[in-house]
């Protein structure tokens, strides 16, 4: 299991532990985290998952794959250096801490 | 709840039987009964295997490998042959390029299709939509009984799109006859006569898609690909090779956003007003609070699925809440009925615009072929809700007349809905 935390908008925290190989567009449907949808299911064909990680919890983003970097270039909210699609990260001790900000 | 959904069941029998895919009264009691008893099985009359449950359908949607899409606009009552001919005859070639396509061509196509049809773009239309639905809207000053179908949810998502792919909006009542006419034809009950006729429409609906592609390219390759429209998008992106996109593909994609787009919207908007107007306290608490109002769009789509089924076909043997179903079967999921998934969604049967987890319904499918227009829709009705509760507060529902739904098996929207304006 690894921490996550989602910060909202109005910096109120949510967190949760999460299995490993979860990915953590899942893990935000399992814990009721609001405006994360994943309506394409993590086939990168929607954007209704995305998150700015914090890079000062010490967790890295990390690079988008091809697919994600044309979708993060649709988000309504603006992408920023740190979005991702959350579908594409897959819990691993790597990313244990991660904080994710969600945007709506 | 209103009388409507409470209706008499279907009568009793085996269960498969007993389905009436093509009518609204006594729909949700037997799809209740079928999720408690039955909820995969089989059904004679379309040959198909229905699903019930919200999570073996969003299994199945995100499941491309064993479930093909190839199916899923294909007419459910096949047609004669001489319909056929009629299409041949008439050089109707338009070919699958998205809902009712597997990968690889899915992906290539929808890779392109995406640069247009997504969130952010359809945002810098908003001014433009909400001007359109005024304008729609002023059309009923001085008037006090309308049906709100005719006057303002048919035809406004088609003006809407004609503003995207660039047609002049005089078509719009055209295109809007032709796609009635092409979901009677593949989810509906047509007689031979009505096919016959049916199909000539066929023809000419493509044939207008064909025109408008090639004019596009002909003004294109005179003054350059710059429009700021989605045909000209299509035409620039393929920039002559047709491995990136053939010009039939180009006139299919056409057809297949000018039908995908506003007969669901036009549904989903009417019957939202249904569902609002029949229990005056959620209409009230939009009127009082409209932030609640992209919620009840949700909810709307969940409590009256405009796409109330959508199919799939086995592409191996396979297994669904524990039935077994071989390769080459056709799979009905039944989404008006995972909307209304007890273990998904709370007392299903309540209407209810603060309900919190309303978004997760699967109006909109799921997966990879999920609804590129989701953000346009949801934004249509938003703004067509946040003009009517401010402009006409007091609207009622007219008692004296009894609501009525198509006879189709794929789609469901108030045929038409008579108000009182409330002036
Ligand atoms: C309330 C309105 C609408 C509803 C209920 C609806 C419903 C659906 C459904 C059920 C699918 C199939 C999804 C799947 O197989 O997983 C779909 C696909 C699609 N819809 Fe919509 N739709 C609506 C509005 C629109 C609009 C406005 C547009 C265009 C601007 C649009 C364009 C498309 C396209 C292009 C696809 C095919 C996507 C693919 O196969 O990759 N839809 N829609």
């Amino acid at each position: 299991m690894i921490n996550v935390c989602w910060v909202y908008p109005d910096g109120t925290e949510h967190n949760a532990s999460v299995a490993e190989g979860v990915n953590l567009m899942e893990a935000a449907i399992a814990n009721d985290i609001e405006s994360i949808y994943g309506e394409c299911g993590g086939s990168m064909a929607c954007a209704t998952c995305h998150v700015e990680v914090d890079e000062t919890s010490g967790v890295a983003a990390g690079q988008p794959f091809a697919m994600e970097n044309e979708m993060l270039d649709m988000v309504e909210s603006g992408r920023t250096p740190t979005s991702r699609l959350s579908c594409q990260l897959v819990a691993s001790q790597e990313l244990d801490g991660i904080r994710m900000k969600v945007t709506w | 709840m209103t009388k409507d959904l409470q209706s008499c069941p279907f009568s009793s029998g085996k269960l498969g039987e007993r389905f009436r895919p093509y009518e609204q009264d006594g729909m949700f009691e037997f799809l209740k009964e079928a999720r408690e008893s039955e909820p995969v099985f089989y059904n004679e009359e379309l040959s198909c295997w229905v699903v019930t449950k919200k999570n073996d359908i969003q299994a199945i949607f995100r499941d491309p490998d064993r479930f093909s899409a190839s199916n899923s606009q294909s007419p459910i009552n096949a047609f004669s042959s001489e319909v056929q001919q009629i299409m041949v005859d008439g050089h109707y070639t338009r070919e699958p390029t998205q809902a009712n396509t597997d990968r690889p061509k899915h992906t290539r196509i929808r890779n392109i299709s995406g640069q247009f049809l997504n969130t952010k773009r359809f945002a810098q239309y908003e001014s433009q939509v909400r001007e359109l639905t005024r304008q729609q809207i002023a059309t009923l000053e001085g008037k006090n009984a309308v049906d709100l179908v005719e006057a303002v949810t048919y035809e406004l998502p088609a003006k809407v799109l004609f503003l995207l792919v660039g047609v002049p909006q005089e078509e719009s009542y055209r295109v809007k006859k032709w796609s009635d006419n092409t979901f009677n034809m593949t989810w509906g009950k047509p007689t031979e006569e009505d096919s016959i006729d049916g199909a000539r429409g066929l023809v000419e609906y493509f044939d207008f898609c064909k025109s408008v592609a090639n004019s596009r390219l002909k003004t294109g390759l005179e003054n350059g690909f710059d429009g700021d429209d989605y045909v000209s998008h299509l035409l620039r992106t393929r920039n002559g090779d047709d491995e990136v996109l053939s010009m039939n593909e180009v006139a299919s994609l056409i057809h297949g956003v000018l039908a995908a787009g506003h007969e669901t919207t036009s549904n989903g908007s009417a019957s939202l007003l249904w569902a609002l107007l029949s229990d005056r306290e959620q209409w009230q608490k939009l009127v009082k609070s409209p932030a609640l109002i992209p919620n009840a769009v949700e909810e709307g789509l969940r409590y009256m699925t405009p796409f109330i089924t959508w199919r799939r076909l086995t592409l191996t043997d396979v297994e669904i809440g524990g039935v077994a179903i071989p390769k080459g079967s056709a799979i009905l999921m039944s989404l008006v009925s995972a909307n209304h998934d007890e273990d998904s969604f709370e007392c299903p049967m309540k209407f209810d615009v603060e309900r919190k987890n309303a978004r997760q319904h699967l109006a909109f499918g799921n997966g990879i072929h999920f609804c590129m227009g989701a953000p346009l829709a949801r934004m249509e009705m938003k703004i067509l809700l946040e003009e009517l509760t401010q402009r006409y507060p007091n609207m009622r529902l007219d008692e004296e007349d009894t609501i009525q739904w198509p006879l189709n098996m794929g789609f469901r929207g108030p045929v038409k809905l008579k108000v009182d304006l409330g002036e």
